[in-house]
């Protein structure tokens, strides 16, 4: 039952890795010191894209979601549940990393701003998927459960996006946009780690979503085999 | 002269950036090892699961002949 690993997934392992160390050297040796908030800026660069890969694996799941709604294949559900765990792993880092650079931006570890509240109940949201999930016996019910749970689930992620463009708020907008706390006009290296760090992010999440899909698929066969045997 | 004193009174007041070295440090030591735990965690449940896949395989291997 062991699954052979793919060329093409190691070869994308020794990508994302290559990646990796090549955004983290943009990030300390390329991106210059902002002229403000010192070395803590540094953050922002991770933590946005953090959030995006967050945001980009709930849109997935939901994709995952119409799919197996369409199909009532089971591998759709393997490939939303993997989107799910991998996004509530970025959420989590763009929260916790937005709180450590907020201190000292803002004075304070935590406000209950929108944009940060809303980012929480996606977070909240999601987890509520995982835990909820482990409660429901039968397969075909739990994907059914997880399908459109992932669909609802996604209209808080548009909420949190705009939530700094509509709302009163300090966090600031990065793309597109001015005010807030915190605020900084960046610089053409800036934007360059910036996107960098996106791309960077964004090849991660597919790699690490190769690898769960295929945890899930194995997980999937040893649950079969396990009701075989019970029979 | 009264340009270069007010340049160099500019040079010497200014405010440079805040230190915030430790709060970077504490950021990318929780994004790496948020990571870190993750990868770690991806690698164990594989794992797990290969054996408990040889395990059920064994058994039914183990019924069939008995069969």
């Amino acid at each position: 039952m062991k699954q052979a690993k793919p060329i093409a997934l190691t070869v994308l392992d020794l990508v994302t890795l290559a990646l990796m160390i090549a955004a983290t050297a943009m990030v300390f040796l390329y991106a210059p010191l902002e002229a403000v908030m010192g070395q803590v800026q540094r953050v922002f660069y991770f933590h946005v894209s953090a959030a995006w890969v967050g945001m980009l694996g709930f849109g997935a799941a939901a994709v995952a979601g119409i799919a197996y709604l369409r199909t009532g294949n089971m591998q759709w559900d393997v490939r939303g549940m993997a989107a799910v765990e991998i996004s509530l792993v970025f959420f989590f880092i763009a929260i916790v990393s937005g709180s450590i650079w907020a201190r000292p931006a803002w004075n304070t570890w935590w406000t209950w701003d929108p944009r940060l509240t809303t980012a929480v109940i996606v977070e909240l949201i999601y987890a509520a998927y995982l835990m909820l999930r482990q409660g429901i016996e039968e397969p075909e019910r739990r994907a059914r459960f997880g399908a459109v749970y992932t669909l609802l689930g996604f209209i808080s992620v548009p909420v949190t996006f705009i939530s700094i463009r509509l709302l009163d708020t300090i966090h600031p907008v990065v793309i597109g946009g001015s005010g807030g706390e915190g605020g900084f006009a960046m610089t053409p290296r800036m934007l360059q780690t910036m996107f960098f760090s996106l791309f960077t992010f964004s090849v991660l999440f597919v790699d690490l979503y190769w690898h769960r899909v295929r945890l899930g698929t194995l997980a999937r066969q040893v649950e079969q085999l396990r009701l075989k045997l019970a029979q | 002269m009264n340009t270069i004193f007010s340049i160099l009174f500019a040079v010497l007041t200014q405010e440079g950036p805040a230190e915030t070295t430790g709060y970077m440090i504490l950021g990318y030591s929780v994004i790496f090892s948020v990571l870190g735990i993750y990868l770690l965690s991806i690698y164990i449940r594989n794992r797990n699961l290969n054996q408990d896949a040889n395990t059920l395989m064994e058994i039914e291997e183990q019924e069939a002949e008995d069969e």
